[in-house]
C-alpha cells in the first residue's frame, strides 16, 4: 500500500496536482489534480486518466479538451472493433461537431481515443483521482484502453491488469507516428519482449485473446 | 523465440482479419507544406478561411488515370452541409465535420491518388462570396484564382489507425491564368508568319 501511496504521489506531483482536498466530517480523500499531455503533430492515442466529477461517467469533450486544442483538431472512438464515424471535430468557427457522443463515451478514465492535431500542442487535464474497486472491463479483440487512475507503470507489475494467454499489446509512437513491434503475453512464457510500460494519459491497444475486466483496487491513504 | 514469432503472427492475423473499408477526412491542417494560399499582384499570403471559402472539385482513384468523385464531388460555401469550406489560416474542410470518405478502389490502408480542383470564390481578396460557381466558371475569368493539384495520400487503416486528414497534399497556390507555354508559342508563331507575309509583300 505505501509504495502504491508513494507511485501516486509521484505520479502526481510529475504531472503537477494541483489541490488535495479534505474537509474535517467527509470521511473520503478526494485528491484533484492535472496531468499534462503532450501532443504531437498527428496522430496521438491518449486517454484522460482524471474525472471530472468523481463518478467516472460524466467527462466529455468539453469537460476534457474545452477549446485547448489547435483549430481543426479532430478525435476518434473506437469501439467494436471499428472507428465511429463521423469522428469529433473541433473548430474555431463551430466548436464541437461530428461524433462527440462516441468520443464522449470514450473520454471516461479506462478508455482512449485517437487526437489528430495540426501542430503540437500540450492538452492539460484537470479532474478527481478515481478510487475503489475500477473495474475496466474488455471485450475479446482489439480495445483501446488506458489506467483508470494517472499512474505510470509496468501494465501487470504496477497497474493490475491480469493478462490472458496470447493478449497483445500495442502502443502507438506518436513521435515516429507509427507502432512499435507488440508486447505480447503467454501464460508458458510471460510478456515479450518486455511487459508493457504505460505512461500516465496514454492508451494502448490491447488485443485480448478473451474479454475480461482489469479490476483496479486504488486507494490513496 | 517461439512466443516472438507467434505474437507477429497473431498481430499480422489480427490486423488483416481486421482491416475494412476507411478513407479519408477532407480537411488540411494550414501548417507549412500542407496549405493554401492566394497569389494577387505577386504577393503570396495563406488563404483566409476564417472569412472566406475556396470551392473544390475532389476526385479520387488508385492512381491518376482512375479517378471518380469523393463524397460530394465538388463543394463550395453553397453546397457544402456546413455551409462553408474555409476553416482557417490556408485551411479547408469539405462535409460534415469529421466525416470520412472511402477512396474509390483503395482498400483500408492503400495509397489513393487525388486531386483537387480548386478556386476562390472572392477576387483579390475583396468579399464577394460565391463570385464563381465552379471551377470553370473561374479558371475561364481573368480575375480568376484557380490551382490543380494531384497528390497521393494515405488511408485509415482500422483497427490500427482512423482516416487521416489531407495529409499528403502539397502546398496549394491560388492564382491567376497564366498563358501555357503552347499557347505563347502559337501566337508568337502567327506574328512571325504575319512579319513574313508583309516583308514578301
Amino acid at each position: 500500500m505505501r509504495t502504491k501511496t508513494l507511485i501516486l504521489a509521484a505520479a502526481l506531483s510529475a504531472a503537477g496536482i494541483a489541490a488535495s482536498l479534505a474537509q474535517s466530517n467527509v470521511y473520503s480523500l478526494n485528491v484533484v489534480g492535472y496531468v499534462n499531455i503532450p501532443l504531437a503533430a498527428g496522430f496521438n492515442m491518449i486517454a484522460n486518466p482524471l474525472d471530472v466529477d468523481g463518478t467516472g461517467l460524466n467527462n466529455t469533450v468539453n469537460t476534457v479538451f474545452s477549446n485547448s486544442l489547435p483549430n481543426g483538431s479532430t478525435v476518434y472512438a473506437f469501439s467494436g472493433g471499428a472507428y465511429a464515424s463521423p469522428a469529433a471535430g473541433y473548430t474555431t468557427k463551430g466548436g464541437w461537431a461530428g461524433g462527440v457522443a462516441a468520443v464522449n463515451a470514450a473520454l471516461q478514465p479506462g478508455g482512449g481515443v485517437f487526437v489528430n492535431v495540426g501542430s503540437a500542442t500540450t492538452l492539460t487535464v484537470v479532474g478527481n483521482v478515481l478510487q475503489g474497486a475500477l473495474a475496466n472491463p474488455y471485450t475479446a479483440g482489439f480495445n483501446m484502453r488506458s489506467s483508470k487512475v494517472p499512474q505510470a507503470g509496468l501494465l501487470q507489475t504496477d497497474l493490475g491488469y491480469t493478462p490472458n494467454n496470447a493478449d497483445l499489446v500495442y502502443q502507438f509512437n506518436s513521435g515516429t507516428q507509427s507502432y512499435p513491434a507488440a508486447k505480447g503475453f503467454t501464460t508458458k512464457g510471460g510478456w515479450a519482449p518486455v511487459q508493457p510500460t504505460i505512461g500516465v494519459g496514454e492508451a494502448f491497444f490491447l488485443n485480448a485473446a478473451a474479454s475480461g475486466t482489469w479490476t483496479r483496487n486504488f486507494t490513496v491513504q | 523465440m517461439k512466443l516472438k514469432t507467434l505474437a507477429v503472427v497473431t498481430m499480422a492475423a489480427g490486423i488483416s482479419a481486421s482491416a475494412f473499408g476507411q478513407g479519408v477526412i477532407l480537411q488540411n491542417a494550414g501548417t507549412a507544406g500542407n496549405a493554401v494560399y492566394v497569389v494577387t499582384g505577386g504577393v503570396t499570403n495563406l488563404f483566409d478561411g476564417n472569412n472566406f471559402n475556396v470551392g473544390v472539385n475532389i476526385t479520387g482513384g488508385i492512381n491518376a488515370s482512375s479517378l471518380s468523385a469523393v463524397g460530394l464531388g465538388s463543394y463550395s460555401s453553397l453546397t457544402d452541409p456546413k455551409g462553408y469550406t474555409g476553416l482557417g489560416l490556408g485551411m479547408f474542410a469539405l462535409g460534415p465535420t469529421g466525416q470520412d470518405y472511402a477512396i474509390p478502389g483503395v482498400a483500408a490502408g492503400g495509397t489513393a491518388t487525388i486531386r483537387l480542383q480548386m478556386w476562390y470564390d472572392g477576387y483579390n481578396g475583396i468579399g464577394v462570396a460565391g463570385l464563381y460557381g465552379s471551377y470553370a466558371a473561374a479558371a475561364g475569368s481573368p480575375t480568376g484564382l484557380t490551382a490543380d493539384v494531384t497528390f497521393t495520400q494515405s488511408t485509415g487503416n482500422p483497427p490500427l489507425l482512423p482516416s487521416p486528414t489531407l495529409t499528403g497534399m502539397p502546398n496549394i497556390y491560388l492564382a491567376g491564368a497564366v498563358p501555357e507555354p503552347s499557347t505563347l508559342a502559337l501566337a508568337g508563331l502567327g506574328l512571325a508568319s504575319l512579319l513574313m507575309y508583309r516583308r514578301r509583300k
